[in-house]
């Protein structure tokens, strides 16, 4: 990062003392600061939700990304509707588990945008053992096995570690007419899950 | 919406997200929250930024004090103090400072000094996107980087001889 850095901001040749100040203390900063990497699970974890995202949006005319903290207990989603609120959710949900390596997603996605019909549910596999929360996909299918247009996400504590202990569902309605070529808006949907309860903002 | 957008977010977040969660970090303790709504909203700008990442920082700034009165006000109400003690920086032996203690170090300076070190060393931000964002002029945001410096390069040498002189009792 400093490399760029140096491009867009120090002195190449400094002359008056400020400049000879500033070339000590960036290269004071480079040898001892920019050696720390900045702690985060953000980066594999957020490119990955987005990747994923992206390649069922290909697919689905739909993006999804979202975010799981077991510290925080926040998932994130980001939907894509076709048609609004009103018309409904065109929603293509990825299922995952923060302790999933990023190696996963590629196969998870293809596998959620594959949508086969006899599907009922499916759920990542993630280390035994480790108390997560988990993000399941489930879509509806009528009597015949058909889809029926109808996405939930199911929000569920594996161990019962926490202060929940039952799966929270919501589910979103898929409009079967919903598709259109104008550029879909998107909507920031969250959850937060405490304390057993469900708060939905939808922002 | 257009697919180059993800590939973007996609690149900004597999570069930059660490150094954006610790700039989100030095004003808030949830900040890999704040940084998914910045790239979030990022995706949902009618209007590319020309420096994306800049934009960035200047995003989570906002949300992080936004959130931070949020969560003052709520403390006080909730005459609740909770101070989590996180790492900022992956403890690494090769690195020439301990993780720890550059953390302790960053948390002991002032503000200004703190951001513009952040956004300057781990954001890559030019002297003019660091005046940019936080209101001042390129020079006064070189001024303060220059400072901050000084001031953790003090800190570390009188740290440094300290333990040498405890080490010198113990011998």
């Amino acid at each position: 990062m400093m490399d760029e850095a140096n491009r867009n901001g120090s002195p190449d040749r400094p002359s008056d003392p400020l400049d000879v100040e500033l070339a000590q203390a960036e290269a004071w900063g480079a040898a001892h600061l920019a050696t720390l990497t900045p702690a985060s699970e953000l980066p594999n974890d957020s490119a990955w939700a987005y990747r994923c995202g992206l390649e069922i949006g290909r697919r689905e005319n739909a993006g999804v990304a979202r975010r799981a903290s077991a510290r925080s207990r926040w998932v994130s989603v980001l939907l894509a509707s076709t048609g609004g609120i009103a018309a409904g959710w065109l929603g293509a949900i990825a299922t995952l588990s923060r302790f999933d390596p990023p190696e996963t997603i590629p196969a998870l996605a293809a596998e959620s945008s594959r949508r086969p019909p006899s599907m009922s549910e499916r759920e990542i596999d993630r280390p035994t053992g480790v108390p997560t929360d988990s993000l399941v996909i489930e879509e509806s299918t009528d009597r015949q096995g058909a889809p029926r247009g109808r996405w939930a996400v199911i929000v569920e504590q594996v161990e019962k570690s926490g202060t929940y202990d039952k799966p929270i569902r919501t589910d979103l309605e898929r409009p079967d007419d919903g598709r259109s070529d104008s550029p879909p808006p998107y909507y920031l949907w969250r959850q937060r899950f405490t304390s057993g309860s469900l708060e939905l903002d939808l922002s | 919406m257009d697919e180059r957008r993800f590939d973007e977010i996609e690149r900004l977040a597999r570069r930059y997200g660490a150094a954006l969660v610790l700039y989100a970090r030095s004003w808030f303790d949830s900040p890999d929250d704040i940084v998914q709504d910045a790239l979030l909203e990022l995706l949902r700008q009618s209007s590319w930024p020309v420096r994306p990442i800049a934009w960035l920082y200047g995003a989570i700034r906002y949300r992080a004090l936004h959130r931070r009165r949020e969560r003052d006000r709520r403390r006080r109400r909730e005459a609740v103090v909770a101070h989590r003690e996180e790492p900022w920086f992956v403890p690494d032996p090769s690195a020439s400072l301990d993780a720890a203690r550059a953390t302790e170090l960053l948390v002991e300076l002032d503000p200004d000094l703190r951001e513009t070190v952040v956004a300057r060393i781990w954001g890559g931000l030019s002297y003019a996107e660091i005046g940019e964002l936080t209101g001042v002029e390129a020079s006064t945001a070189q001024r303060r980087f220059v400072s901050a410096i000084a001031l953790l390069r003090g800190r570390i040498d009188s740290s440094m001889s300290r333990g040498r002189t405890e080490e010198r009792k113990v011998r």
